[in-house]
């Protein structure tokens, strides 16, 4: 399977009047063409500073500190130049901002917000309305409707699903979906997610999500990447996450999701804050709130633990020699 | 108890055209009946738009029915509106929707805390720092940290557990929370949602969840009811295993298809699906008002609505459905 986007050793710090914020800290990971990838963590913990991040373009004052973002195997995304940047961005990968539905402009119809993108590209308009007329049906929108309507004339379901066809517009090997449905009811949740499953698998597109809830995405994501404070504390298979989680937070993230069938005894919340970024602890962040903590969590960061081929912890108690006592 | 029979709330909707203006009725809430005890939780679901939080805003008397009553055992009938409006607060009380919007950003927590002690004169002048440092402990705050801050320097979680706290500073019989959680990361969720269940328990508060999300409403409702509304009306109310494990109506059904589940932990049955994902809102059929979605629909669906009947014998679960069917949506994944 070719690698879409391989991100090696990122970090991305804020600098605020306060001092710096390490938002992202020393990331790797990569997405392989058709795959489906989670990025899970509580508000704060550099999340959504990631997706960013995948378009070198992080708000200021955030500027990435070091790393490297290979798009295909070659093309590294922070020596390309501005102009040749804005073309790769929507051709290439786009995203799915949080709250899409708020990212349209509320004074141009649906039709003259596809023909811009269309300009932008030197793309023909015809073609492109054409394109988005077949991607509109295939969520379920009214496409003539849709073209002729100013967003306040449509849904907040409708909202969304017109920003995921316009960012999958110019057919993008890569789509970033930041907390695509946080603000969707139960029933066009389903639908939206549904419908990106079934394109997923129409076009062999990737897809990245974003959320801080697991369980809404747990049904459509081949691996899930949990993030705390900056950095990525577990990576596994979708499965393995939900039914056996190696770090204690993901654990906790688990075990606080309500069940819909069975005991609600096994359900309990995380305990304590969640970490302060701006005053980050010398060892594991997550130890003052972790519940099998061990002296050695507050000295020195955990080393990433390989647990099989496809999982990865970052945590002391699976340390060679120990792994029966987790 | 309260008791809620007929309960209507419309409001006038205008339209402008030019300089013309046209008003419409708008029926947020229809013809509800609802009993519920001081011990019971209650958890309401719906889609928004569906009249849930008009139904909440109503029992807890910030806006006043258009039509049908409201009947609070403890409440006696008072003929002064203001009188009666003050009578009101020490018994129902409304945590609302979203704690960024609820919170004055210009007062200071104690300022906003210690108001409905001093008006309802709930304890002494020299008694009161002592009653808030209660309130915030029970909602899982130190008074030391909070009470002389601003809105704004608290987070999310904490701006929510104060609303809780300010709700409960009368003591009320009655808790209705609004989608208290959905504004709150999923990790902290769990946490405010136990200290609201603790709370009423310990206090034998009647509390009433409004919700879209099933895993909150068996959480909190556990052991109570889940009533579910659509498009203004209840549709179907019973015990809240009850209603998860058979849900009989079909938009309930729909619902609970529709929440995403965990494989591994949990498995879909069965699924069922509206045939149309947007709800329409506006309309006022002759017919029962989820038909145009309504994947089971039969002729006599847009003819006649449908009456609140009870397929089991105890008369608990109710539902409001030509077609009634019990289906099994979810069940436990052992593999």
């Amino acid at each position: 399977m070719a690698t879409i986007v391989d991100v090696k050793d990122l970090s991305i710090v804020f600098q605020t009047e306060k001092g710096v914020v390490p938002a992202v800290n020393h990331v790797d990971f990569c997405v392989n063409q058709g795959e489906s990838v989670g990025i899970v963590g509580e508000s704060g913990s550099g999340k959504s500073t990631i997706a960013f991040g995948l378009f070198d373009s992080v708000p200021s004052p955030g500027k990435i500190e070091s790393g490297e973002i290979t798009y295909n195997g070659n093309l590294s995304i922070r020596d390309l130049e501005e102009e040749k940047k804005r073309q790769f961005y929507w051709s290439k990968i786009s995203m799915v901002f949080q709250a899409a539905q708020n990212t349209l402009n509320p004074i141009l119809r649906i039709q003259n917000q596809i023909e811009d993108i269309a300009k932008a590209h030197r793309m023909d308009k015809k073609k492109a309305v054409q394109k988005a007329i077949e991607l509109f049906e295939t969520m379920y929108l009214d496409a003539k409707r849709v073209l002729k309507a100013y967003p306040h004339e449509l849904s907040g379901g409708m909202k969304q699903r017109v920003s995921i066809a316009l960012a999958l517009l110019l057919e993008p090997k890569l789509v970033v979906l930041d907390e695509p449905t946080t603000a969707l009811d139960v029933i066009s949740q389903a639908a939206v997610l549904q419908i990106l499953d079934r394109v997923r698998k129409e076009k062999g597109i990737s897809l990245v999500f974003i959320t801080h809830d697991i369980s809404v995405i747990a049904e459509i994501v081949d691996r899930v990447i949990v993030m705390y404070a900056g950095k990525i504390v577990e990576t596994g298979p979708v499965q393995k996450i939900i039914t056996n989680p190696s770090h204690p937070y993901t654990q906790g993230l688990i075990a606080s999701i309500p069940p819909l069938v069975g005991d609600l005894q096994s359900t309990h919340g995380l305990q304590g804050q969640p970490a302060d970024t701006l005053h980050l602890p010398q060892g594991c962040a997550f130890a003052s709130r972790c519940r099998h903590v061990l002296a050695r969590c507050h000295e020195k960061q955990p080393p990433t633990i390989q647990i099989d081929h496809q999982s990865e912890v970052a945590c002391y108690l699976y340390e060679e020699g120990r792994s029966d006592s987790a | 108890m309260i008791e809620v029979t007929k309960l209507t709330k419309q409001f006038i909707r205008k339209e402008k055209y030019g300089w013309r203006t046209k008003r419409s009725v708008f029926s947020a809430v229809l013809d509800i009946d609802l009993s519920w005890n001081q011990d019971e939780s209650i958890a309401i679901v719906g889609e928004s738009g569906c009249g849930k939080s008009t139904l909440g805003r109503m029992i807890a008397g910030i806006i006043q029915p258009t039509s049908g009553h409201l009947q609070i055992s403890e409440a006696s009938e008072e003929k002064d509106i203001l009188f009666h409006r003050k009578r009101m607060a020490r018994l129902v009380q409304l945590i609302p929707q979203d704690p960024y919007a609820a919170l004055n950003p210009v007062r200071t927590i104690r300022s906003m805390l210690s108001d409905p002690l001093r008006y309802h004169r709930m304890v002494f002048r020299h008694e009161i720092t002592d009653k808030m440092t209660e309130l915030l402990e029970l909602v899982g705050l130190k008074a030391e940290l909070v009470l002389d801050k601003y809105p704004h320097q608290l987070s999310g979680g904490q701006r929510q557990r104060i609303v809780i706290a300010r709700a409960l500073t009368l003591d009320p019989h009655y808790l209705i929370a609004d989608e208290s959680v959905s504004m709150v990361d999923v990790s902290l969720r769990l946490s405010i949602l136990d200290e609201m269940k603790e709370i009423s328990r310990n206090r034998r508060l009647g509390l009433m969840f409004i919700t879209h999300d099933f895993r909150v409403a068996r959480y909190i409702a556990q052991g109570g009811w889940i009533a579910v509304m659509y498009l203004g009306r209840l549709i179907e109310i019973g015990p809240t295993e009850e209603i998860l494990q058979h849900p009989q109506h079909p938009y309930t059904q729909a619902l609970i298809t529709a929440v995403p589940i965990l494989r591994g932990k949990e498995r879909q049955v069965e699924q069922v699906w509206p045939r149309s994902y947007e709800l329409q809102v506006g309309q006022d059929p002759v017919g029962c008002a989820f038909a145009p979605r309504c994947p089971f629909v039969k002729p006599i669906c847009e003819l006649e609505r449908p009456v609140f009947h009870s397929l089991d014998c105890k008369k608990k679960h109710q539902v409001a459905c030509h077609e009634a069917t019990s289906r099994t949506i979810i069940a436990k994944d052992f593999g």
